[in-house]
Formats: structure tokens, C-alpha cells, sequence
């Protein structure tokens, strides 16, 4: 088993491309993801029934090794404080 | 204004559909639309509108009309951001000002449709390339938009970290999102292959299209009626704004196809779409490129006053104000 970061992410789907690049640019190239969420938050009540995907989340969640986590935290963070979301990291365990 | 020009275009079934849907939020039915569905319906649209405009712009081909009409759809959609900018700077901040300028000086395809339906049922010609003009009225708002918010908002942030902005990606946000891309690549479809091409696709996208359109705007009025809770919080100013400039906007752009000798269904058509706001493509490209402006204002004032308004009295109204003009 293999200790790891899970890094998990709520965010307004307008910015998927956005996390991903952020993602990437610390080589997290493997994800998955859920698209159109429904949910309430700090911005009220968030639907999944809109033609546009202004009120609309998703989630990603992936696996890294610490020191990537370390290298994407703070930009991880100023993302966060501009465009909005939530990111939890947990401490787990791979088992393959 | 004749109250039968309201009841003509009220009693039009997608209209009241519209009305329906609205109706099922106010009265707390369950009423949903399993979610793929608008979107499918949404894109059915587009491709029918773009195909027929097609077709129609291969029978009349390209003529002093059609650029005229090009012209003024490219100039209303430059200068109507501009002044609304600064007509909402009076009570609104840099970033939401942006964000609502750049709403209002864009389009709404859906509103275009409805008013194209309106002219079908009342017997009135137009000119396909009028879809041409509405996919050119979507993008420069948001160029505008940012050009605004790149001069006004540094103004304002002094002193703050500078947030790089993502040209490339905003500007395929503005040229490439899924309803220029597909009216486009539907209006070229439609030109290259002209009658024959039209004959083949008009049972799905020609006989289908109004009850396609009934389904749609039952989806938009649901939408629609759930976002106006979020008006409360707006103020009269800005709901005031929602209805008022759509009115001036429309009176400008029928006073210069006036003057350029628009036909009267090219004028409606041109006043129609510079009358509506944009709830798709410029929000999410305001949302991407002005994350400080908030979505609840700019949203709701397009979704919630702007659009319903449009599709129930704004048709008749417009057509009666065209009407004045070109008899």
C-alpha cells in the first residue's frame, strides 16, 4: 500500500478546463469526474437545470504523491479565492 | 399599440408554452424536463435556423441589402455595450457593469427564433442572411466586455495582484462557443447546398421546428420563473434597466434600418435582436474572463425580466414600432 493525497474539488463547471490545466501543470494527468452537480452552498442552491452551465458544478478528484500536492497548494488556493469552489485533501492509502 | 398584436403573438402556442412553464413554477407543480432534452432541443434549433437562413441566403445571394443589414447588426452589437456601460456605471461597479453591458450588447438565439416564428404566422418576409446577422451580433460584446474591464477595472485595482487574462481561451469562448459554431456551420451547410439540400432536411428541421420550439420555450419558462427570486435582491434600477434598454436599444437599431432601407422584417428582426440579452454564451465567458462580476445579477436580469418580457410584449411592441415607420 502506498500512502498518497486525495485531493477533491467542487467548482463552477465554466472553469473545468481551468482546474484541469491547473492539474496538469503539476503532471496530475489522471482524474475523474463528475459532471453537473446539484447542491447548496455559500452561493445558495445550485441546479442543474439551466441551458447555461453558469449554475452548474462539477467535481474532479484525483490521487498525487505529497509533493505534488505541496507544489499545487498555494495555486491551488488563489484559484479557490478568485473564481469560488471547495477543495478537500485527505490522507489515504493506495492500495493498487 | 393594438392589443391584438399582444394577443396574436400570446396566443402563438410556444409562446404560451412559455407561459406554462412559468406558470408550473408559481403554482409549485413538479413539472421537469429530464435535462438532456433542452439541450438537444436547443442545438435542433440552432441547426434548423441556421440551415433555413442558409437556404433562403442561397436563393437571394449576396446583394446591397445583405450587407447593409451585416453592417448594422456588427454596429449595434459594437455600441450597444459601450453605452450601456456607461448608462449602468451611474449605480453599478466596474466588474458587474462589465458583465451586464456585455449581456445586454450580445444576443439571445432563442428570442431571434421566436420573433422569426411571429413573422412566419403574421405573413411577413425577411432576409435569411438576418442569422448570418445574428451570429455576428453574439461575439463582439464580449470583446467589448473585456476591452472595457481591462481599461476601467485597472483603475480600480491598483495596488492588487494583476490576474493574467487568458486571451486565447476567451477568445474561443467568444468565436467558437457551441451556438456561433453551430449557426455558422449550419448557415454554410445551408448556402452550399441551397434548395436541394433544404428539400432533404425539411421534414426534421422545417416541419418539426414550432413544436420543437413549444418544447424548448415549456423548458425556458420553468428556467426562467425559478430565477425570478433572485430579482428581489436587484433593485429597481437595474430591473428597470432590463426592460427600458431593450425598448431604447430596439428604437435605435429600427431608426438606422430606416435610414439604411432595411425591409420592415429585417428591421424587426434587426431591433429584435439588439433588444435581447444573451443567457448563454456571454455569461459564461463573463464568468471565465470577469469572475468578480457577480452571475446573480447578470443572469437573472437577462433570464428573468429581459427574455420573457421580449418573447411576450417586446415582439408586438417592436412590430407595432416598425409598423409606425414603414407602414
Amino acid at each position: 500500500m502506498k500512502a498518497m493525497k486525495k485531493v477533491e474539488i467542487v467548482f463552477e463547471a465554466v472553469y473545468l478546463n481551468r482546474i484541469i490545466s491547473l492539474l496538469n501543470k503539476h503532471k496530475i494527468i489522471k482524474y475523474s469526474l463528475i459532471k453537473d452537480l446539484e447542491g447548496r452552498g455559500d452561493h445558495g442552491l445550485r441546479m442543474n437545470d439551466d441551458v447555461s452551465c453558469i449554475g452548474s458544478n462539477d467535481y474532479i478528484f484525483t490521487l498525487c504523491e505529497e509533493e505534488q500536492y505541496l507544489a499545487l497548494q498555494e495555486e491551488l488556493r488563489s484559484f479557490i479565492k478568485r473564481y469560488g469552489g471547495k477543495c478537500f485533501v485527505t490522507d489515504t492509502m493506495m492500495l493498487l | 399599440m393594438n392589443v391584438d398584436l399582444i394577443i396574436q403573438n400570446i396566443m402563438n402556442p410556444p409562446v404560451l408554452f412559455f407561459l406554462l412553464g412559468m406558470l408550473a413554477v408559481f403554482l409549485k407543480s413538479d413539472l421537469t424536463i429530464p435535462q438532456p432534452l433542452p439541450k438537444l432541443f436547443s442545438l435542433f434549433l440552432l441547426i434548423s435556423i441556421g440551415l433555413h437562413g442558409g437556404y433562403e441566403l442561397s436563393k437571394s445571394g449576396i446583394n446591397m441589402d445583405v450587407i447593409k443589414g451585416l453592417f448594422l447588426a456588427i454596429l449595434m452589437a459594437t455600441i450597444v455595450p459601450i453605452y450601456s456601460f456607461f448608462i449602468l456605471r451611474i449605480k453599478v461597479d466596474v466588474y458587474n457593469a462589465v458583465a451586464v453591458a456585455a449581456t445586454f450588447g450580445s444576443i439571445s438565439a432563442v428570442t431571434f427564433i421566436t420573433g422569426v416564428t411571429y413573422l412566419q404566422t403574421i405573413g411577413v418576409d425577411y432576409g435569411g442572411y438576418m442569422v448570418a446577422a445574428m451570429t455576428l451580433m453574439e461575439s463582439p460584446a464580449i470583446i467589448i466586455g473585456l476591452v472595457l474591464a481591462a481599461i476601467f477595472a485597472r483603475q480600480d485595482k491598483e495596488g492588487e495582484e494583476k490576474q493574467k487574462t487568458d486571451w486565447g481561451e476567451i477568445l474561443r469562448e467568444a468565436f467558437l462557443n457551441p451556438s456561433v459554431y453551430l449557426l455558422m456551420g449550419a448557415l454554410l451547410i445551408g448556402i452550399m447546398t441551397g434548395e436541394k439540400g433544404w428539400q432533404a432536411m425539411e421534414p426534421l428541421f422545417g416541419d418539426l421546428f414550432k413544436g420543437i420550439l413549444a418544447f424548448f420555450l415549456l423548458d425556458m419558462g420553468l428556467v426562467a420563473a425559478k430565477r425570478i427570486g433572485d430579482l428581489k435582491k436587484l433593485g429597481f434600477f437595474l430591473i428597470g434597466y432590463a426592460i427600458i434598454m431593450p425598448i431604447a436599444n430596439a428604437a435605435l437599431a429600427m431608426t438606422l434600418a430606416y435610414f439604411f432601407g432595411l425591409s420592415k422584417g429585417d428591421a424587426f428582426l434587426l431591433a429584435l435582436l439588439s433588444a435581447s440579452a444573451s443567457y448563454i454564451a456571454v455569461p459564461a465567458a463573463m464568468r471565465l474572463s470577469v469572475p468578480e462580476a457577480n452571475p446573480s445579477i447578470y443572469l437573472p436580469l437577462s433570464l428573468a425580466v429581459t427574455f420573457p418580457f421580449n418573447i411576450s410584449l417586446g415582439i408586438p411592441l417592436y412590430y407595432f414600432l416598425v409598423s409606425l415607420l414603414w407602414g
